[in-house]
Order: C-alpha cells, then sequence, then structure tokens
C-alpha cells in the first residue's frame, strides 16, 4: 500500500486495474500538490486582488492616466 | 504542431529507414514526439476546460466573483493557458531529460510570470496552472510507462526514461 492507503503502482501487476490514470503512489507528488493547492488559496485569497491593482495603477500611471 | 511534425517524421524513418538500428531508434523517438505534443495538448484541453467551469474574472474586469459557463475572454482567467502549456512542457521535458530541469523550469516560470506581469491573469492563476500541468504529466508518463512506450516502472513504480540510444557518427580519419 501507498501513501494514505492507496495501492502502489506495482499492486497493478498482480491484477489491479489499467484504467486508472492517476495513481498518487509517489508521496512527493502528493506533497508537491498539496503546497501548490495551498499557494492558489493564498494567492485568490490574499495577494491576487492587491497585486492585480497595483498593477493596473502602474500600467494607468505608465500610459499617462490617472491610476484611481 | 512542432511535435506532432517530429513525430510523424520520425516513425515515417522508423518504417523505412535504411538500417534496423536507424529504423529502431526513429520508432523509439516518434513515441518521445507524440509524448511531447500530448503533454502540451493535454495539459492545454484540462486548463480550458476548468477555466470554463471556474469562470474567472480577469483583473482588468471591474466585475468580481465567478461566471461559470461564460465564454468570453473576460471570464477565463483561472487557471491560465499560457502558464499550464509553459509548465507542461517543461514537466514532460524534465521527464525525458532530468538534468534540464532548472532550465525548464526557469523557463515556465518566466512564461508564468509575464502573463501576470501583462496583468491578464492574477498570481493564483499561474499557480493553478502549473498544478493543472503536473497532474496532467503525471497522469501522462504513468499511462505510456504501463505500456512501456517511453518509460518503464522501475521495481518501486516509479516511470524512467526507456528510449533506444541515439546513435553516434563515427569520425571519419584519414587513412
Amino acid at each position: 500500500m501507498g501513501t494514505l492507503g492507496i495501492p502502489h503502482c506495482s499492486d497493478r501487476m498482480i491484477g489491479g486495474s489499467d484504467w486508472i490514470l492517476l495513481r498518487f503512489n509517489e508521496p512527493r507528488l502528493l506533497w508537491a500538490s498539496a503546497i501548490l493547492v495551498a499557494a492558489v488559496l493564498l494567492a485568490v485569497l490574499l495577494v491576487d486582488r492587491p497585486l492585480a491593482a497595483a498593477l493596473v495603477g502602474s500600467i494607468r500611471g505608465s500610459i499617462g492616466l490617472p491610476s484611481g | 504542431m512542432v511535435f506532432a511534425a517530429a513525430g510523424v517524421s520520425l516513425a515515417a524513418v522508423g518504417r523505412y529507414g535504411l538500417s534496423r538500428r536507424l529504423r529502431l531508434t526513429a520508432q523509439s523517438w516518434s513515441w518521445a514526439a507524440l509524448y511531447l505534443f500530448l503533454a502540451v495538448a493535454l495539459s492545454g484541453l484540462a486548463n480550458d476546460l476548468i477555466k470554463l467551469l471556474v469562470g474567472r474574472a480577469r483583473p482588468l474586469v471591474e466585475a468580481r466573483g465567478l461566471h461559470p459557463f461564460s465564454s468570453g475572454y473576460d471570464y477565463q482567467s483561472f487557471p491560465s493557458g499560457h502558464a499550464a502549456v509553459g509548465f507542461g512542457l517543461a514537466f514532460a521535458a524534465t521527464a525525458l531529460w532530468p538534468r534540464w530541469r532548472w532550465p525548464l523550469l526557469a523557463f515556465a516560470c518566466a512564461v508564468a510570470a509575464s502573463r501576470v506581469v501583462l496583468d491578464v491573469h492574477h498570481l493564483g492563476d499561474v499557480i493553478g496552472s502549473a498544478l493543472v500541468a503536473s497532474l496532467t504529466i503525471r497522469g501522462l508518463t504513468g499511462l505510456f510507462a504501463r505500456r512501456r512506450l517511453v518509460f518503464r516502472l522501475d521495481s518501486e513504480g516509479v516511470p524512467r526514461r526507456h528510449l533506444a540510444p541515439v546513435p553516434r557518427w563515427r569520425r571519419i580519419t584519414p587513412a
């Protein structure tokens, strides 16, 4: 058995299904996915709007429009 | 298109090549070209599907919130298509040439950063693209490895590259 009780790829060779596209048999992939999901949530909740507003302000300023 | 053309050309050499060794090598690398083509295509397709389902407004659009199933450009911010294709290509090429992982990752990050700097995507959109691409490439690599195409699963179930070596041209020295 692999991480979280999901079978390893090698289990397929002793009779598992061929049709499962994704097998989370690598702890590194799970960790990377968890970190990316957390980063997406943090960015959506905390960073995206202020960053977009700042960029819009700088773009408007660079072409001579008021930043508001 | 480049990978599809390379795959078709290599498949033709694999079928009609002059020597058996050349044919075997071309057949093997034609699958690698197909793998790269599918990596880019499937990352883009998965991305487009999620874009449609989420319907997030782009940074320059005043409206907030989600607008699922809106077909317009303004509400297709999450995730970024350019970043998904960049990360998909980088992850797939890394699976084939692990030594190049850092330059490839830097290339994908540069593509992603350009989308944020141009204010056509939020930061969360390009990070989401990296997630979509990593899961897509993991699935594609596993699919190829289970069919012993391009990769093979090692004893721990991890896909390892398995391609015919490219023939080296012998240096012609004067007699």
